[in-house]
């Protein structure tokens, strides 16, 4: 069974068609990339995995189940934006987590943040927007989950954050999960990519190996998708 | 390590040439432990199943051997480090033979200029 | 799970509201000495101070009255429907449980406010009693109360019945609280102007709300026996199930608000 499985996922906002009949398998043990342009249906389909939308036609199936209670304490989501409470502190969110989220990690999580010199009574209030990305990640990959949705975790981020964000995801890697990278920015993470799958329009383009695709085709990553997503 | 990956080709195979370089020029000595694969992917900023896949060709080749509870080391058997340079070296002058073959020199003259070269740097 | 909601969703209410309980209640204490003082001296300086806190008071009651209004509206809106909801909907949890956390915890903090309310006005009196003649006479009252329930009605039967009167209390905000949610949760349905599709809704509902209950009453005067007010033990009993009658009616409408709710926040959720 493969750890996320979209069937004829259709997904429509009013009458504009986000998604169009969407067939996908990812099996677990993988870092994929899901590439498109803004607007291609990316975040949708993200949304759809995390039951904040429902399709309009098809499914999409995480571990076997619909998006529900119970996918939801397996699946770890970072969003392309602020999600947390600002008046908490980070102690008091990573108790929070650490209440909701039977696979959360609180040991790890400080170590992250200890390695990153955050104090962990500030409120995200006080903290610039570079440090609650960061504390926004450290929460994500403290989860041990079995999916992990990371919505443009490098976009808008200087580039020794971006190495940090880069090989914690590496770091945290597990045969068991699968780690889903959407993003736009494609020449700073293909090197960590096992697969990846072009989103165009609503619909999947193309699903490959990254290696493979650098054999067959002589191109990066970066360089396909240039050619097949060209204005 | 500074890892520097082209693109358009494969990383996995870019990883394998990388190791060799370092094992054949001494920078990995024979019978070094290797660090974990995670921990090498991070380091090269690439996916552990490329490491992986990169590694266990070099394994195939004899450059490496996993003893299963201690990790990965780099080989000590003689023979396979010789044979790791001589591919090496003999790959390095077809390189040189093939760039100065496009510049329009004959094989006899890649030779005389290779020794004018030697005695040049006395 | 829901616990775990309710223990955040007391905090994240608590964090503003008991602040705000604190200031009213040092008011009434304030505003109780300075009656004290005033009553026998006629100082200028006494008045004006006991004027400007008796105003202070008045403020300090329509402020707790509209933060109570919006925090409700807040924790609905804002934690569930806002960027927050990227956190509470990922959270392991149902749609059903979001709502109930937001329900009883907005129903427990107006009872709550009712009561500071309360202890606000004995704060007062206390304060501004002089001495303890007065406490002498008010502990009699109450004794004197104390009596004629118990000969009447009985303690058991009494406590039951202010029991009742609580839960009530509890019922009419809860069902408020999800008129509000349901409210909210129609406009959030449109692209533009979801602030004012939801004030829309929330004041036609009302109106329904005022026809429903017009045609309930219509009909509960034509059927309904007689209730026995002869004695106080009649009296309470009567009010109980007159009381019941009206939760019952409540819960229905409340019901309905919750799977307006419902529906429309696990199926058409869309977060921006």
């Amino acid at each position: 069974m493969s750890m996320i499985e979209c069937n004829g996922l259709t997904k429509y906002y009013g009458r504009v068609r986000a998604l169009n009949n969407v067939n996908l398998k990812i099996e677990k043990g993988q870092i994929v990339g899901l590439l498109g342009p803004n607007g291609s249906g990316k975040t949708t389909m993200i949304k759809l995995a995390n039951g904040l939308l429902k399709p309009n036609g098809g499914e999409i199936l995480i571990d076997g189940s619909k998006p529900g209670v119970k996918t939801k304490s397996v699946v770890a989501y970072l969003p392309d934006r602020e999600f947390l409470p600002d008046y908490m502190s980070v102690e008091a969110i990573f108790k929070m987590y650490e209440d909701f989220f039977a696979d959360f990690r609180r040991q790890k999580a400080e170590d992250m943040l200890s390695s990153l010199n955050i104090d962990p009574a500030m409120t995200l209030k006080k903290m610039s927007k570079g440090t609650k990305d960061k504390i926004q990640l450290i929460l994500t990959m403290s989860r041990e989950a079995k999916v992990y949705f990371l919505d443009e975790p490098i976009a808008g981020v200087d580039p020794a954050a971006r190495d940090y964000i880069l090989k914690t995801i590496i770091s945290n890697y597990s045969e068991d999960a699968v780690v889903i990278i959407s993003t736009h920015l494609i020449a700073d993470v293909e090197s960590i990519l096992d697969d990846v799958v072009f989103i165009k329009d609503g619909e999947i383009v193309l699903h490959e190996n990254a290696d493979q695709i650098r054999e067959e085709k002589g191109k990066s990553i970066n360089g396909l998708f240039r050619e097949v997503f060209r204005c | 390590m500074e890892w520097n990956f082209k693109e358009g080709l494969p990383i996995y195979s870019q990883i394998i040439e990388e190791m060799c370089r370092q094992i054949a020029s001494g920078a990995y000595k024979p019978g070094d432990k290797l660090p974990s694969v995670r921990d090498m992917a991070a380091d090269a900023g690439v996916n552990p199943n490329t490491m992986q896949r990169a590694l266990a060709e070099l394994e195939r080749r004899g450059l490496v051997f996993t003893e299963r509870t201690s990790g990965r080391f780099i080989t000590k058997e003689e023979g396979n480090l010789k044979e790791v340079k001589k591919t090496l070296g003999m790959r390095y002058v077809a390189e040189l033979f093939e760039n100065l073959r496009k510049i329009g020199l004959s094989d006899d003259e890649i030779i005389k200029a290779v020794n004018e070269w030697k005695e040049g740097v006395k | 799970m829901l616990g775990r909601l309710l223990k955040y969703e007391f905090k994240a209410m608590g964090r503003v509201m008991l602040p705000l309980y604190g200031a009213w209640l040092a008011i009434s204490v304030l505003l109780g000495f300075v009656i004290r003082f005033d009553s026998g001296r006629n100082s200028s300086m006494v008045g004006i101070f006991s004027a400007i806190l008796g105003i202070l008071y008045v403020v300090a009651i329509v402020a707790i009255v509209i933060v109570t209004l919006v925090m409700i509206v807040d924790r609905y809106s804002k934690n569930l429907l806002g960027r927050e909801g990227y956190l509470m909907f990922t959270l392991p949890v149902t749609t059903g449980e979001h709502i109930w956390n937001k329900t009883i915890s907005a129903a427990l903090w107006t009872l709550f406010s009712y009561v500071v309310g309360v202890l606000s006005f004995i704060l007062i009196g206390l304060c501004s009693g002089s001495g303890v003649v007065n406490m002498h006479d008010a502990y009699g009252d109450f004794l004197g109360i104390m009596n004629y329930v118990q000969d009447n009605v009985g303690f058991g039967r009494a406590a039951l019945g202010i029991l009742e009167i609580l839960l009530l209390v509890l019922l009419v905000a809860g069902v408020f609280a999800l008129k509000i949610y349901a409210s909210i949760s129609i406009g959030h349905q449109s692209n533009n102007h979801k602030g004012l599709c939801s004030v829309g809704v929330f004041i036609g509902l009302s109106i329904l709300e005022s026809i429903v209950l017009g045609f309930l009453n219509f009909a509960n005067f034509a059927y309904t026996p007689k209730l026995s007010t002869n004695t106080l033990a009649d009296a309470v009993s009567s009010a109980s199930v007159a009381m019941l009658l009206i939760g019952l009616v409540l819960a229905a409408v409340g019901a309905v608000y919750f799977i307006i709710s419902y529906l429309l926040t696990d199926r058409k959720l869309n977060l921006e």
